[in-house]
């Protein structure tokens, strides 16, 4: 299963970063073997950045989006391609993997409004 | 002549300078470039006499001949397309550039229009006016600002609101201009807002001269400023609660109070003779 992670750094240690379209980072992580690839979300667009960052998801064969909130462009992105969305706090990266192995995490279905990743960092 | 009224900081006074200027033109037309809240109707109280739409080209896919290329979706610099097995559109990104149809390989793009807003064109006395309304969350008020320059007769005085700020909306709104009578406040923001519009008209070489609005003589920065530009001062308007008053209660300045009409008279010959001057100068250069 290959996970998309919204990440304020490119490794596994990275904190997730809440917002999707303007995270610095996705890793692309392998829940079984735990190999990723980090691919580089920084200088997000002007604008759509969330339509930009789901279409990168996507296309890098994402099954599954962690974050922790998602707008409504890329809402609609994302479930047009079927990948399923679970929110959760800010954890590491590794320690989120584990979290959402075990089924600890909770689906989202419905997105929050409009750039709201623009009012502040990392929460 | 065409003289654009901006100021980069908004609440600086640039409607009020306009629409009170305006009003004492013989048959002027008074231009609301700020389409993203227009407000000089508030003052001028026009009867509309006339709405028109604005439209704008937008893409429209057609999946059945899409061939999933992805060149609009690569080409598009505001991520209005992405591609999920078709093509999506949001509208509300696209800013009407017709790259997207014009790449496609297979025609799968049409163009299609779409309504982003609308002009109110009305007439308050013998002054005419246009009002440029964007409807809520469009990406651009350009299109509609470009509709409200369009067709201007060239014997006539045009007075344009342009909207606050530098950046695309502003440069659209000084694109017809002779002249720019930049609104000015004397405080720390205001001076630093009027060094960027400074900058601005100076790169487009477009003749200029300042009014500063809420003038008092404690804080002279924006004339030493004005001194160093070599900007003439084309008026000042004094920093007093009645000017307030009758601007919060939507009143023209020059329609209530005599000592307003006065002063704003001798701004419009001020900035008519100046602007005359500057562009007849100009023009030799």
């Amino acid at each position: 299963m290959k996970v998309a992670i919204s990440a304020t750094g490119s490794s596994l240690d990275a904190l997730m970063d809440q917002r999707f379209g303007r995270a610095a980072y996705f890793l692309m992580v392998e829940t079984e073997s735990l190999e990723f690839e980090a691919i580089e979300n920084s200088g997000a667009a002007a604008g759509g950045a969330g339509i930009q960052a789901a279409q990168k998801v996507i296309d890098a064969g994402a099954q599954v989006v962690l974050t922790g909130n998602v707008g409504p462009n890329a809402m609609q992105v994302l479930q047009a391609a079927g990948i399923k969305i679970y929110t959760s706090e800010p954890l590491e990266v590794r320690q989120l993997v584990e979290v959402y192995q075990q089924g600890g995490l909770k689906e989202i279905t419905t997105p929050v409004a409009a750039h709201s990743g623009m009012k502040s960092g990392n929460a | 002549m065409k003289l654009a009224f901006l100021s980069g900081k908004g609440g600086v006074g640039k409607t009020l300078v306009s629409t009170n200027f305006a009003r004492l033109i013989p048959e002027a037309i008074y231009l609301d470039c700020d389409v993203e809240e227009p407000n000089g109707a508030i003052f001028l109280k026009p009867q509309i006499e006339q709405v028109l739409e604005v439209k704008v080209l937008n893409p429209e896919p057609l999946p059945e001949l899409c061939l999933g290329c992805r060149r609009c979706v690569e080409f598009c610099k505001f991520n209005a397309l992405a591609y999920v097995g078709q093509i999506m559109l949001f509208a509300e990104l696209c800013h009407a550039c017709g790259g997207c149809w014009k790449l496609c390989p297979a025609e799968a793009l049409r163009a299609k229009e779409r309504v982003i807003g609308q002009l109110e064109l009305g007439r308050t006395g013998e002054l005419a006016t246009r009002t440029g309304l964007m409807n809520p969350g469009e990406a651009t008020g350009v299109p509609i600002i470009k509709q409200l320059l369009h067709d201007l007769p060239s014997e006539k005085t045009v007075v344009i609101d342009c909207p606050p700020g530098s950046g695309c909306s502003v440069l659209e709104s000084l694109k017809k201009a002779d002249f720019a009578v930049l609104v000015a406040e004397p405080t720390a923001f205001g001076l630093h807002d009027l060094e960027m519009v400074c900058e601005l008209v100076r790169f487009y070489n477009l003749p200029a001269g300042v009014v500063i609005n809420k003038h008092t003589e404690d804080l002279a920065e924006v004339e030493a400023f004005c001194a160093r530009q070599q900007l003439p001062i084309l008026g000042k308007i004094p920093y007093q609660a009645s000017t307030a008053a009758l601007y919060g209660a939507g009143k023209l300045l020059v329609d209530e109070d005599v000592a307003a009409k006065e002063l704003f008279a001798k701004i419009v010959t001020t900035v008519m003779e100046v602007a005359t001057d500057e562009t007849a100068r100009h023009l030799k250069r």
